[in-house]
């Protein structure tokens, strides 16, 4: 019997995809709410930062991607929870941070001296531990023929480790490197600079959603402030 | 039943005295006060016969020490020692015949609360003896536990441990070995047996352990060579006594750290502490075990090395990068209400560690062409310079020019001029020499 003739006979209103999924023993995906990046526009689009998830920070130096990093770290301290920073260069400004609001008595601060695959362990070791708000691998300024040599199945193992974790994990790097196995990607590019008599004053950032794409961009505006 | 002794107005060595004397009769002696204290007589009568052969035997001792004081006897520790803080010589309480000898004790003398005892003196209750002829229903409504403490005590049957001071006993360990160990497997095969017997001690003392130290003693390479040592000292942010945890810590730190020579003797060390207690709440944001979390910072600590791992302190200074790692400090976590708003940024800053030095082409003393080995490129825009120094007051002061530059390429880089000493050389002979580095890149 077709299910059309099955649904006009019994009065019985089936939806299709939710049957085959329960007939077939599919698993529903659970995403839990994703964790607000309190950039406007952003979190509109994405629904927070998801849990449970890959997510990649794309963007060319001076772009507003480590400006992210700290929206997300903020974000993560404020609520409670404890978060991980895996450094790969060493780059990471604490000073900084801490003036856009990150915690860092709740912050894992991991250095790799440039040791990429140092960087890839200790996340995968982070990952595989659990119960962290946020684990950032931050690759950026690594030479990209590292990059390209990075082994694939490190991003399987981070994306089978975290999917069923509370755990934000993102990926900041100058190009895309998590490639299938992030489930969001954002893209920063720097769209004005603000020069006054003795600092740089302003940077106006177009952050863009790439993956899923849905063609609209927000506005991060940072701007000085003493010790930045 | 138990015996209690009370001398007023004891010497300090006398206290040393009394509590000898008492260890001859029991081993668990609850010291109350100076010149104050109670033990169990449980099972003395085999050896000494009924309580009042116990009491002269106690008296006995006593004066061989120089001593004498009012002893108590009775079937419980309270009563015991009433009758020996209130009565002289020697009481001996039968079981049954409590109000005969504590009826007459004044109320005032009891430990009581405050409140309670004012309200007895209103009606009138003086003694122990009085308060017992009134009506234990009425008394219980009215006065609650204090009323249930004082009957129980009264017929003497308000019982409790004695609380027995032990003396602490380290928790160290030295093992000697008849032959060198040269590899790590069976060191730690024997730091685990070790382990474990503290493990056992730790959960029958209710404690954790905050810190393990190792002293490994090295074989000497020759005779004359003096004698070498290794020392081990692992914190724990967070006390456990998982005796697993504890192994892979101690496997982690000597696997970083190997012996140099072969281990001869080692002396395994813990500091022991009370344990936490934390109550969860369905409201608390999710965190990793703190044990755990420990061990995996230990594991990233074993290759990406011990100095890089922590959490990030600022530095109370103005110089530039200055920070410190510590250990992640076990804090309570709280959960807060997701920001609303958009908040204001602040401009991100990256380092490079060290500074990338740079050839600089400047005009009128601004730089305009940068080449380094993490930018190059002709300068669009360049603000500055933001003259900076501090701790010309101490042994190591620093000062610079900094301008925020624009490059062709892209990218906005902090550019800083430095007057080093190339050659290292002593104080009063430095010459110093400008060198432009591009110390990171706002982002």
């Amino acid at each position: 019997m077709l299910i059309g003739e099955y649904m006009a006979n019994t009065g019985v209103h089936l939806n299709l995809p939710d049957a085959l999924q329960s007939r077939l023993g599919w698993k529903q995906s659970f995403v839990p709410n994703g964790l607000r990046s309190g950039i406007q526009g952003l979190d509109e689009q994405t629904n927070g930062w998801p849990r449970g998830r890959i997510t990649e920070i794309v963007g060319a130096s001076s772009s507003g991607r480590t400006t992210l990093l700290h929206s997300l770290l903020a974000e993560g301290t404020s609520r409670g929870e404890i978060c991980a920073v895996v450094d790969a260069m060493n780059a990471f400004d604490p000073s900084t941070a801490m003036l856009n609001g990150v915690q860092l008595e709740r912050l894992s601060w991991i250095q790799c001296g440039g040791n990429l695959e140092h960087a890839m362990r200790a996340t995968d070791l982070l990952l595989h531990s659990g119960g962290l708000g946020v684990v950032i691998l931050d690759l950026c300024d690594a030479p990209a023929d590292l990059l390209s040599r990075l082994p694939s199945p490190f991003w399987f193992r981070f994306r089978r480790a975290v999917e069923s974790t509370q755990t934000v994990c993102a990926v900041v790097a100058e190009r895309p490197v998590a490639k299938s196995c992030s489930s969001l990607m954002v893209h920063a590019e720097a769209t004005e600079r603000l020069f006054t008599e003795r600092v740089f004053r302003e940077a106006t950032h177009r952050i863009e959603m790439r993956k899923p794409y849905v063609g609209q961009a927000s506005e991060l505006r940072a701007t000085w402030r003493w010790n930045s | 039943m138990f015996a209690a002794i009370c001398i007023p107005n004891i010497t300090p060595s006398g206290s040393i005295d009394l509590l000898l004397a008492a260890k001859a009769f029991s081993p668990e002696v609850e010291n109350v006060s100076s010149g104050t204290l109670v033990f169990s007589i449980a099972g003395l009568g085999r050896l000494m016969g009924n309580p009042g052969n116990i009491a002269s035997e106690i008296a006995r001792r006593l004066s061989e020490r120089g001593l004498a004081g009012n002893i108590g006897i009775a079937k419980t520790r309270d009563l015991a020692l009433l009758a020996a803080q209130y009565r002289r010589g020697v009481s001996l309480i039968d079981p049954g015949s409590e109000l005969r000898w504590l009826g007459g004790l004044r109320l005032q003398d009891l430990p009581l609360d405050e409140k309670t005892g004012r309200l007895l003196m209103l009606w009138g209750i003086e003694t122990l003896e009085q308060f017992c002829g009134l009506p234990q229903a009425g008394l219980l409504e009215r006065l609650g536990q204090d009323a249930v403490f004082l009957s129980k005590l009264a017929r003497g049957e308000w019982e409790r441990p004695l609380l027995v001071e032990r003396e602490k006993q380290p928790y160290e360990e030295r093992i000697s070995l008849e032959h060198a160990l040269d590899n790590l497997e069976p060191l730690l095969f024997l730091l685990n047996r070790y382990l474990l017997e503290f493990w056992e001690r730790l959960n029958r003392e209710t404690m954790s352990a905050t810190a393990i130290h190792i002293l490994l003693e090295l074989e000497q390479t020759s005779a004359s060579a003096p004698k070498t040592c290794e020392e081990h000292h692992i914190q724990l942010p967070v006390p456990t006594r998982d005796a697993k945890i504890l192994l892979r810590l101690m496997q982690g730190k000597l696997e970083a750290h190997p012996p140099r020579a072969g281990v001869v003797a080692f002396t395994l060390t813990l500091d022991p502490i009370k344990p936490r207690f934390l109550q969860h709440d369905l409201y608390t944001p999710p965190r990793p075990e703190p044990e755990k979390l420990n061990l995996t910072l230990a594991k990233i600590r074993g290759f990406v090395g011990a100095d890089r791992v922590g959490t990030p302190r600022l530095l109370n200074t103005h110089r530039p990068d200055a920070w410190r790692l510590e250990l992640l400090p076990d804090l309570e976590t709280k959960a807060s209400a997701p920001s609303q708003t958009a908040r204001p940024w602040g401009l991100a800053f990256r380092f490079y560690r060290p500074p990338k030095q740079a050839r600089v082409t400047t005009q009128k003393g601004e730089p305009v062409f940068v080449t380094s080995e993490a930018a190059s490129g002709r300068v669009k825009q360049c603000v500055g310079p933001w003259v900076r120094s501090g701790d010309w007051w101490t042994g190591d002061p620093w000062s610079r020019k900094e301008w925020d530059i624009g490059l062709d390429s892209g990218g906005v880089f902090r550019l800083s001029l430095k007057l080093i000493d190339p050659a290292h050389s002593k104080e009063s002979t430095r010459e110093y020499v400008p060198q432009w580095f591009l110390e990171g890149s706002y982002d």
